[in-house]
């Protein structure tokens, strides 16, 4: 419980440094607040992607964060498997300068 | 011939080669496994050269990069490289700094020069271009006389003489027994304000600066220097993914491709750590940066196309050679384990 709290923290005081991320100093992003993508004649993933982007934004930011997380655990998990069956896996090591 | 590689981004509305985000995904994964580093200075440049959409690279690198540091820092931690106390002060220290650091170019935006520029775009160039090159050149040094450093430190207590004491043992003092290291609460907060205040002044997610500072200031042992310092990327990627979104530039799909590649990136990455010693992955790191310092140095002359290129080169060719010495290190522990199993 109290790891869940301090993660929470730490977003909320990543809230802050928007400004500053991985931008060029004035580069401002162009408003796509109210843009609207095409939905006619996708395949159903990319349906699904278009009309929650068209829809709300914090839905599609919601949506596009949780997947992220998602696929990389997914893969995480899978390609850790694959090369615990090669051998290559890992365990704690010992810290050699 | 690639085009069948072809895919539709549903977001830039425009087709795009899946192979390539996949390709430049997995580089980028390989460096940031190794180094503990996001990654965004390969990543745009990179994408600029095939022709992304530029209004979306920043929103769909920020994406990729979160998924990717879930993966790299779940496998640094099992590797007892993730120091999770210090990556916590590391994320405060940094929001209050980038915080002063984004208040100053505020301020220096405020300043015109000749031309109708601001202060702020050449302070920043410079400021950027020397630190790349300074930290680059300090880590090679650093490098280079670390076997003197050594033999010196070997005669000291040879003689019986105690090491020196560090100088900063201002009260409170902090313990981090994954890291093994007791430092003033000072220094922690004024290292990490400052890694913070040098990444919102430049505009950059920072860690590249935290690395070396973690290694060089706070004095963590390489590997868990980049382990923590993904574990701090992991929590601004996961912001940066979110406010991007919500902007609506983040090309889910272009995302998706590049999280593949870099997620397996990533294990080789963070797998790589484990054979090649800190002043390896040190030297390594220095010879990346200077050739990221050549690039802006080339972009701050005009020639864009060449700067990306440097810089895609630099990844790629960092990339190989981190591959290369995995194999080698995996051969040799195979060929070990071989032996001991003989014996």
């Amino acid at each position: 419980m109290k790891k869940i709290w301090v993660i929470i923290f730490n977003c909320f005081l990543l809230m802050l440094p928007t400004l500053a991320w991985a931008a060029d100093p004035g580069e401002k992003t162009a408003d796509f607040a109210t843009k609207q993508v095409k939905v006619d004649g996708l395949n159903a993933v990319n349906h699904f992607f278009a009309a929650s982007y068209n829809s709300s934004k914090m839905t599609f930011a919601i949506l596009v964060t949780v997947i992220m997380g998602v696929v990389g655990g997914i893969i995480a998990f899978v390609t850790d498997r694959i090369l615990k069956i090669i051998g290559m896996d890992v365990s704690k090591i010992e810290h050699h300068e | 011939m690639f085009d069948i590689f072809n895919v539709y981004l549903p977001i830039a509305q425009q087709e795009f080669n899946g192979l390539i985000l996949v390709a430049i995904g997995f580089a980028v994964g390989v460096l940031g496994g190794f180094f503990g580093v996001g990654g965004a200075w390969v990543v745009t440049p990179a994408l600029n050269i095939f022709g992304f959409p530029m209004a979306y690279a920043i929103g769909t690198d920020l994406a990729h990069i979160f998924g990717k540091s879930i993966v790299a820092t779940a496998k640094h931690r099992k590797m007892g490289n993730v120091d999770m106390k210090l990556g916590i002060w590391s994320i405060i220290g940094s929001v209050i700094g980038v915080e002063a650091g984004a208040q100053v170019i505020m301020w220096l935006s405020t300043m015109k020069i000749a031309g109708g520029d601001t202060l702020a775009g050449p302070v920043v160039r410079y400021s950027y271009m020397i630190l790349l090159f300074g930290l680059g050149i300090y880590m090679l040094y650093d490098y280079a006389t670390k076997d003197k450093r050594a033999a010196a430190k070997a005669a000291t207590a040879s003689m019986g003489m105690a090491a020196p004491k560090k100088a900063w043992n201002l009260p409170p003092m902090m313990h981090f027994p994954a890291s093994g290291i007791t430092i003033s609460f000072w220094t922690v907060m004024g290292v990490f304000f400052f890694t913070g205040f040098l990444s919102g002044f430049l505009g950059v997610g920072g860690g590249f600066i935290r690395m070396p500072a973690l290694i060089y200031l706070i004095g963590c042992p390489t590997a868990i220097a980049v382990g923590t310092d993904l574990f701090s990327v992991l929590f601004a990627g996961a912001y940066g993914c979110w406010t991007y979104g919500m902007k609506g530039v983040v090309d889910i799909v272009a995302a998706i491709y590049m999280l593949v590649g870099a997620s397996i990136g990533a294990q080789i990455g963070v797998t790589a750590v484990k054979y090649i010693r800190g002043y390896g992955i040190r030297l390594l790191f220095a010879i990346m940066i200077i050739l990221a310092g050549a690039s802006v140095s080339l972009k701050q002359a005009g020639l864009n196309t060449a700067a990306a290129w440097v810089v895609m080169g630099a990844a790629m060719s960092m990339c190989a050679i981190i591959m290369a010495k995995l194999w080698a290190g995996f051969k040799k522990e195979k060929a070990e384990k071989m032996m001991m199993a003989h014996q």
